[in-house]
């Protein structure tokens, strides 16, 4: 874990709700795991006391240091800043947190399910996992105009299944539904990977549960400190009690927690 | 207070950060606040305990508690809204399996204990009697967001005596009090802990508060209501340091949105001999060293060779009331 004062490089804004910033840094980078995540400052903004909890898309070996790309949603105050924030400024970044995906057994088959931004470390783990496994990737936005870096995704040497509630783009209807018809056709044992909205969390794991297929989710909750210190990013678990986001996640095996 | 000169060769000054709360001797006056550091264990990569005078660890019951539904956590402006619910693993837990493997190496850790009942709190003091690595107990009368025990101890000083009068009939560790900042009586509490044999006393806690989700239009906290910190409460808190340290004569440890060396340097001029660091955490893990770095550097700047060159300077209560007791 280290904390660094590092640089933008690029912000770019996809549409007036999603944005891809990079960061460059010096150290932070390596061994960084799909679905960790890292705690971002928002510059400039001392009132916004907390950081910014977010897993990477992607993590690139520059010259000297790393290029880590976040996909993050307009959503409050502080990504709003964040998305008006121009290459040269600083930023302190504190990571890699939390423990992310563990890949399948050797040989075994992925399937990714992507909605929103949980692409972002869904689609880090595809790129892990493409060389070693046989991996199915099914992304779902509400529409053509957020689905994002498609041509980088179709470049991956995967099954890619796009998919919009409106049908502007790929299958028309929620990615689960896709899905499910798909599980069924295919058979076989695959490792199942989600991060998005909670309700497509859900329809996974019903699905998961009624396959006997063994799932991971990565989940989100507000957070505090991002170290397990402060207990505030709890999530309900199946033994009645509570993990922290933070530590003890984001990514989780599903049949442990109460979605 | 001699005036000492302020020449170039300051800047040559290694200030003595020591800071000896007779009770409880710090190498320097900044402990980390109770509940942002877990117990110590989460920010060892980030905060090395050799650099921090102490830290106070997580409120801990006698019994493990689950803790509050979420949203626990809410952001507003420079301050964070809590309802986390003394979530913990319980004090025998604590003793068998968190204690022993702690490496402190000089750090002075401080048990916050919290209970429903007298009894609970009273129990737990004896236990912690035999806790060899704990230097003192932070009995938290001012947990905000649990619906027994906690602040309904810390709101009048009649029920805050006489529980503190059995705390500290109980142990032989040193007692400080953890006092909350949402009571008009806060000065009269303070003196009924000094009443009650305690050794310090610690504020502020969090200030009572809340947030409304316009996204959901329900109160932002599943709890409704938390406790609020960060630099939002810091000139509330540095009031009541400043009234509390002019009131009583154990030593006062000031809390409430300290994040910069100016910041704890306020509170110790208004007569704290000692200073929480809490929510600055959650903004940059650095921030307590910082402070610790600040502390030193407007001791160079201002000539002052140690801690009590300069604490109570701006408190005329505080100042006389300690030459009446060196008299």
């Amino acid at each position: 874990m280290i904390i660094e004062d590092a640089k933008i490089v690029s912000n770019e804004l996809f549409s007036p709700e999603y944005g891809l910033i990079g960061i460059a840094t010096e150290k932070l980078g390596k061994d960084f795991k799909a679905g960790q995540f890292l705690q971002m400052e928002i510059p400039g903004r001392p009132d916004l006391v907390l950081r910014r909890p977010m897993s990477p898309l992607r993590i690139k070996k520059r010259k000297s240091g790393w290029l880590i790309e976040v996909l993050y949603k307009l959503c409050g105050a502080g990504t709003r800043h964040l998305a008006g924030l121009a290459p040269a400024q600083d930023i302190s970044v504190l990571g890699p947190l939390g423990r992310g995906f563990r890949a399948p057994v050797k040989g075994g088959e992925a399937v990714l399910v992507a909605g929103g931004t949980g692409l972002g470390p869904i689609f880090m783990l595809a790129e892990k996992l493409c060389s070693k496994h046989k991996v199915s990737f099914y992304y779902g936005a509400k529409c053509a105009a957020e689905i994002h870096i498609r041509s980088e995704i179709e470049k991956l040497p995967a099954k890619i299944v796009l998919c919009t509630d409106d049908g502007s783009l790929g299958g028309k209807g929620v990615v689960t539904d896709i899905l499910s018809k798909q599980l069924i056709k295919n058979g076989g044992n695959p490792c199942i990977y989600a991060c998005g909205p909670v309700p497509m969390l859900k329809a996974v794991q019903k699905l998961a549960v009624a396959q006997g297929l063994k799932l991971q989710v990565s989940l989100e909750e507000r957070m505090g400190c991002g170290m397990g210190a402060c207990l505030s990013c709890a999530v309900k678990s199946a033994d009645g009690g509570y993990r922290m986001v933070c530590k003890d996640g984001p990514v989780f095996n599903a049949d442990e927690m109460v979605l | 207070m001699a005036k000492r000169k302020v020449t170039t060769s300051n800047r040559k000054l290694r200030p003595d950060l020591n800071c000896d709360l007779g009770f409880m001797q710090l190498r320097n006056p900044l402990l980390i606040a109770s509940g942002t550091f877990g117990y110590g264990n989460e920010y060892a990569e980030l905060v090395p305990l050799n650099k921090l005078g102490g830290f106070v660890s997580k409120g801990t019951t006698l019994k493990p508690r689950v803790g509050n539904p979420t949203p626990r956590i809410w952001e507003t402006a420079s301050g964070v809204l809590n309802a986390i619910g003394l979530q913990n693993p319980g004090l025998d837990v604590f003793m068998r399996h968190v204690l022993p493997g702690l490496k402190l190496k000089g750090c002075k850790l401080v048990v916050n204990v919290a209970g429903e009942t007298e009894e609970e709190y009273v129990e737990m003091a004896r236990r912690l009697n035999f806790a060899r690595e704990v230097a003192a107990l932070e009995v938290n009368i001012s947990c905000p967001n649990v619906a027994a025990g906690g602040i309904s101890f810390g709101l009048k000083p009649k029920a805050a005596g006489e529980l503190l009068t059995k705390v500290v009939k109980a142990t032989r560790k040193p007692v400080i009090a953890k006092l909350t900042p949402n009571t008009s009586s806060y000065v009269k509490v303070a003196l009924a802990a000094q009443s009650a044999g305690c050794a310090a006393v610690s504020l502020t806690n969090t200030f009572l508060g809340m947030a409304i989700n316009l996204a959901t239009e329900r109160p932002a906290l599943a709890n409704v209501r938390g406790g609020l910190s960060g630099p939002a409460i810091k000139p509330l808190a540095l009031h009541q340091v400043y009234e509390v340290a002019a009131a009583v004569d154990i030593p006062v440890i000031g809390i409430g949105g300290i994040s910069t060396g100016q910041d704890a340097v306020e509170f110790m001029l208004a007569g704290a001999a000692a200073i929480q660091v809490g929510t600055a955490l959650m903004s940059d893990p650095r921030s307590p060293l910082r402070v610790i770095d600040g502390i030193k550097d407007y001791m160079k700047e201002r000539g002052y060779h140690q801690l009590t060159d300069f604490i109570g300077k701006a408190n005329p209560g505080y100042l006389r009331r300690r030459i009446k007791l060196e008299n």
